[in-house]
């Protein structure tokens, strides 16, 4: 049992400090720390855009896809420092992270070397980003419940329905879209994995305002929208491992990344609570050690799920990660709001219009991290199920 | 970086299991209880010769195996699944740490061997608080005369104190500087007052020095910055008694996953109900933190400098005490009725995370001593 990284990790862990530090200090960066984070996905999409080819140009995309497809192949704990690394220094949310966490995996996993050929190359300059079209109205937890319908025409899938929730949509070239595909089939049976062109006019995109204010997801309506007969990915009804497989994908080696913004936020809030007096409660000394030791131990988890040899189960240190930090940041929003006290109502002016701090944004925000990606609910229920073995 | 059990330590931990899970089986403790007769000679004499976890944590110069505190950890969890009633904790845990950690080299090197074969059986005998333990208060006198030591004072709650044959017992010298002595159970003017246990698988007893008189080797500090020493001798406890925690909760999360899964009302076992699901699910967060917390804990204490083995201890101390309460409580809960009945085993897990709660510092206080430790002065970096 080992907890240090080795001298050619910490050189590694090195370069990359020094290589983010020197790019986010240039003009055309500076004002990125920071931004572009959950809640604030919105924001300086031009200079997101210029950051993200400025990553690609010196290969730090798909750090851990294999060489061959244009990464560097990091191994996990390489990953994992780039991450923590890319956290440390607040570097902007990734415009790109759909395509290099989600599509681009799922390709590499399961594609043809004709889809890797054609989709891979784009995802690692940045040149195509790309979207998720799984939730429908219908279908949230029960993703089972899909009812945008792809028939083949020719050698087109001709796609019709509704998908929501989805980032980025508006800014994306391409989607990956969970259809059915069978009538006949029940369910999940029935389901395709469907690579589709967002740039077309078949598509419709429409903003959903959160209570945020502002808009990182939209619906998108498909309204004979086509793709090529070739953009399946997997067997046609044979889409729900696929669907699942890119599910898997989420978890790994962000999230020590994620947590890294999270001692960001939590630090923040401790140095307020000993500037405003809020440190002075002990009730409120109570819940900042308890954000920290909560902090502490996701990465343990976090390390002890890297280092869990893998076997074909997903271990329980993998199944209790989302449901874990997912409470642990909505606790954090109220830890927030309770340090700050009566001013936590007090945003500011953007456009002479009333906008939200970074504190009330996250606050907003952290409301819907028990809901997104496998709900508390729904956790519990894989959880109790699946590592415990209970009953359905 | 592996944050995992070694081969070996698997297999260890492997080992353990299998002994108690056929020699220690619950009637065993449960009859034991009942006796009020918990201290089984012939099952301690098996632990600490042919099992040698006694000797696991201790150095081969020092009569033992040479392993680390995770070893020791390993089988301290085991112990907890099973509520095992033997001062494994108290004598090759807590008393070992203080001696390596506090002790001059001459009286490591005479009393450790005694533990690392189970021939002596030694408690620390710190606290004198009712209510909040603390190993570093002290009102316990030592004066000097001519070349003897006399001790004054009272100690609360002793754990093993009726079994052991050796106290290591702190007092405030003349100069009122915290000193460390060990004092064996008959010396005159030693009252052990053994006390009823709500936890009865753990016994205890209050220790009252009367003008107790000692050698002068009976002071085996050596003079320089033990209260510090101490405190890191408190923080390997409390990452060992973790271990034992993540033991006590794991199981009855087990116990309780059987019960739901066996237990039909409605037409259906219960843990097809969503409630008892989300229960479980809970749990299963509690035990897989605090699993993490406490080899964190015993890894820091083997392997970390000071600093990064105080903030380890203290969260060990606080995610497994949580833990143990959360799981044991809830397990009550899923049982139902017979949760509550003296029949079912569930209620001595409960006692016992109840008892290991505040055993060396209620989590309130670790979390205050936290945010004193680490958060009340800005921060220069990630």
């Amino acid at each position: 049992m080992d907890l240090g990284f080795s001298p050619e990790d910490e050189a590694f862990r090195q370069e990359v400090r020094d290589w983010l530090e020197s790019s986010l200090d240039r003009s055309e960066f500076k004002m990125l720390r920071g931004r572009g984070g959950p809640g604030d996905e919105h924001s300086f999409y031009a200079e997101r855009r210029a950051w993200e080819a400025h990553m690609a140009e010196h290969r730090w995309t798909c750090v851990g896809w294999p060489e061959a497809y244009g990464g560097r192949g990091l191994s996990l704990h390489q990953e994992v420092i780039f991450n923590e690394e890319y956290a440390r220094a607040a570097a902007p949310g990734r415009l790109n992270h759909i395509g290099e966490t989600l599509a681009g995996p799922t390709i590499i996993a399961f594609g043809t070397e004709e889809q890797k050929q054609r989709f891979l190359p784009g995802i690692v300059s940045t040149r195509e980003l790309w979207c998720q079209g799984y939730s429908e109205p219908n279908a949230g937890s029960d993703l089972a419940n899909v009812q945008t319908l792809a028939e083949r025409e020719g050698d087109q899938w001709v796609i019709n329905g509704q998908k929501v929730w989805t980032s980025l949509a508006h800014w994306s070239d391409w989607a990956f879209v969970v259809c059915r595909t069978s009538r006949e089939k029940p369910r999940h049976k029935g389901l395709s994995y469907l690579l589709v062109p967002m740039q077309q006019e078949g598509v419709e995109i429409r903003p959903i305002e959160q209570i945020t204010g502002t808009a990182e997801f939209n619906e998108v309506f498909f309204d004979n929208a086509t793709t090529d007969a070739s953009n399946i990915v997997g067997e046609v009804d044979g889409g729900w491992k696929i669907a699942m497989a890119t599910l898997a994908f989420e978890r790994g080696a962000s999230t020590l990344g994620q947590q890294l913004s999270f001692e960001i936020e939590l630090r923040e809030i401790t140095r307020i609570a000993n500037e405003n007096g809020a440190a002075d409660d002990p009730a409120i000394r109570q819940r900042l050690a308890s954000a920290w030791i909560g902090l502490r131990v996701m990465r343990l988890n976090a390390l002890r799920l890297l280092s869990a040899t893998r076997g074909g189960e997903m271990p329980r240190s993998a199944m209790i990660s989302k449901l874990y930090w997912a409470t642990w940041h909505r606790e954090l929003g109220k830890l927030a709001m309770d340090v700050l006290g009566l001013q936590a109502e007090e945003g500011c002016f953007e456009d002479g219009k009333p906008a939200l701090n970074g504190l009330q944004r996250m606050f907003l925000f952290s409301r819907s991290d028990t809901i997104y990606a496998g709900s508390n609910q729904i956790q519990r229920n894989i959880i109790a199920e699946r590592g415990l073995g209970l009953p359905k | 970086m592996h944050f995992d059990l070694s081969e070996d330590q698997g297999e260890l931990q492997r080992a353990t299991r299998r002994f108690l899970v056929e020699k220690y089986p619950g009637e065993t403790l449960r009859r034991a209880v009942e006796r009020d007769d918990v201290f089984d000679e012939a099952l301690w004499r098996q632990v600490c010769g042919e099992l040698a976890w006694t000797g696991l944590a201790i150095a081969e110069d020092d009569g033992g195996y040479g392993f680390s505190w995770i070893e020791l950890g390993i089988v301290l969890e085991e112990c907890g699944r099973h509520l095992l009633a033997l001062p494994i904790f108290e004598s090759a845990g807590a008393a070992a740490a203080t001696l390596q950690l506090v002790a001059h080299e001459d009286a490591r090197k005479n009393l450790l061997p005694g533990i690392a074969s189970g021939e002596a059986i030694y408690t620390c005998a710190f606290n004198e608080s009712s209510r909040e333990a603390s190993w570093l208060s002290c009102e316990t006198r030592a004066r000097r005369q001519g070349e003897s030591w006399v001790l004054s004072g009272e100690k609360y709650a002793v754990s093993w104190g009726h079994a052991a044959t050796h106290f290591l017992v702190t007092a405030r010298d003349d100069a009122g500087a915290l000193r460390l002595f060990v004092a064996e159970a008959d010396t005159p003017g030693l009252e052990v007052e053994r006390f009823a246990t709500m936890d009865r698988t753990r016994p205890a007893a209050h220790l009252k020095l009367q003008d107790v008189r000692l050698p002068q080797a009976a002071c085996i500090d050596d003079q320089t910055n033990i209260e510090s020493r101490l405190a890191r001798a408190h923080q390997v406890a409390t990452a060992l008694l973790a271990c034992e925690q993540v033991g006590v909760a794991e199981r009855s999360l087990e116990m309780s996953v059987e019960y739901a899964k066996e237990r039909v009302q409605f037409g259906r076992p219960i843990g097809s109900f969503q409630a008892i699901k989300h229960k479980c699910a809970d749990m299963l967060v509690q035990v897989e933190c605090a699993r993490s917390s406490a080899w964190y804990g015993v890894w820091a204490a083997s392997a970390a400098g000071e600093a990064e083995l105080r903030e380890a201890a203290a969260i060990a101390g606080v995610s497994a005490s949580e833990a143990a309460w959360a799981c044991t409580a809830e397990a009550i809960q899923i049982h139902g009725g017979i949760g509550i009945t003296w029949e079912h085993d569930i209620h001595f897990y409960f006692k016992r995370a109840r008892a290991d709660e505040l055993a060396l510092g209620s989590p309130a206080a670790r979390r205050e001593a936290y945010f004193r430790d680490h958060l009340s002065t800005p921060h220069t970096g990630v």
